[in-house]
């Protein structure tokens, strides 16, 4: 090992099995010796742990205590532990898809008529609308208001049923997103 | 004792022991990480006197990072505050990912580049000198040779861009892990090895001309 590789060891930080070369060669070149002693010097110096300015505690923590600290959770999700308490097949029971999935399933069974039509009614309306305006001309369709059989007490508790496991999946997505969101602006900064 | 140990400095580079006694205390880095942890988990809880406890520890090295990138004590100040603010008030989200240093020098190293940016061309010889002389100072102690050492070190880091200069104080503030400084500068691992070894080089040389060697 020549003066250039000590000075190379010296500023990568090389590995250490070119160590016992360095030192051997640092033992009979005084010039190599200073590098060491310099680089041994600025490090001790670096990695001093300097003292803040005086009071800095007292001012930060002035500071701090008018502050209020962000809340890393939203409330909602302080609930969700305790579903941790449920065997698997409860919470994934209590999982949107799956309600939302049973809801339909459940639906079907009970109203599939109904929903049949409404569904029927829906797209003859629809390919009434398309050839309308692909040829000009007005199609015959039977004069059936889907308003009226949407309407219906029976459709609109299904579709109650059908869009409430909806509305807390997508509460809970909003729910983790904001989780996200504080997590996101706490880490980085 | 080894030939060679005659000429190695008591406190050598080489030493695997040689990393930077962590927050300011006399343990180990990982008892202070483990205690580090502690506080944190109390001061998520709204613990004023844990988070002022980590004050105490971080507080000079966030403030010397700052004063390095800055090079002006008031605005030093000042970015050492605010980091040590926000991180009080985003503490509750802070999941432990990083040692609470390195999460701390990286909102400090954030602040401070951006106010580098806004003071750019503000700077003086003059705040230079007195940013030297503070850190001098809070880096000595009692002891005269440590403040010797410190000044030089300072007159020296002050030849140093910016980048450079925060690159190579926190690599010695964080356990000498080129990894954690890459994450906190947001920067590839080699582009951190770069910039240490340039800082390295140039400080090693300035230090040698300094002492009469070729």
């Amino acid at each position: 090992m020549n003066c250039h590789d000590v000075d190379r060891w010296l500023d990568d930080r090389s590995p250490d099995d070119e160590r016992t070369a360095m030192l051997m060669h640092v033992r009979i070149c005084a010039r190599c010796s200073a590098a060491l002693g310099a680089m041994d010097a600025l490090e001790s110096a670096l990695t001093a742990a300097p003292a803040p300015p005086r009071a800095f505690t007292e001012r930060v923590m002035a500071r701090v205590a008018e502050t209020a600290q962000m809340r890393a959770t939203v409330p909602v999700l302080e609930v969700l532990p305790l579903l941790r308490a449920f065997p698997w097949w409860a919470r994934l029971a209590l999982e949107p898809a799956a309600l939302l999935a049973a809801v339909l399933a459940a639906v079907l069974v009970w109203r599939g008529d109904a929903l049949f039509t409404l569904a029927r009614v829906g797209a003859l309306q629809l390919g009434a609308w398309l050839a309308q305006i692909s040829t000009g001309t007005a199609a015959v369709v039977a004069p059936v208001n889907p308003l009226a059989l949407a309407l219906t007490p029976t459709v609109l508790a299904c579709v109650a049923l059908a869009v409430a496991p909806l509305v807390f999946m997508g509460s809970r997505l909003l729910a983790d997103w904001s989780a996200t969101m504080v997590g996101r602006h706490a880490r980085p900064l | 004792m080894k030939p060679w140990e005659d000429v190695i400095p008591s406190k050598s580079v080489m030493g695997a022991q040689a990393g930077p006694p962590a927050a300011g205390e006399t343990a180990g880095p990982a008892a202070d990480r483990a205690e580090d942890r502690d506080l944190v988990r109390l001061a998520q809880g709204g613990d004023q006197a844990a988070f002022r406890r980590l004050v105490e520890r971080h507080g000079g090295r966030a403030h010397a990072l700052a004063l390095r990138i800055l090079r002006s004590a008031s605005d030093a100040e000042e970015v050492a505050q605010d980091a040590f603010v926000r991180a009080w008030r985003a503490l509750p989200g802070f999941r432990g990912d990083a040692a609470f240093g390195s999460w701390l020098y990286r909102i400090v190293a954030r602040r401070a580049f951006d106010r580098a940016a806004v003071l750019k061309g503000r700077r003086t010889r003059e705040t230079d000198v007195e940013a030297a002389e503070e850190l001098a100072a809070a880096a000595s102690g009692p002891d005269p040779e440590a403040g010797e050492r410190a000044r030089r070190l300072e007159r020296l880091l002050a030849e140093l861009p910016e980048v450079p200069r925060a690159v190579v104080t926190l690599y010695y503030f964080e356990d000498r892990s080129v990894e954690d400084v890459a994450k906190t500068m947001r920067m590839p691992v080699n582009t951190v090895k770069t910039h240490l070894h340039r800082a390295r080089a140039a400080l090693r040389g300035a230090w040698m001309r300094e002492d009469g060697t070729p």
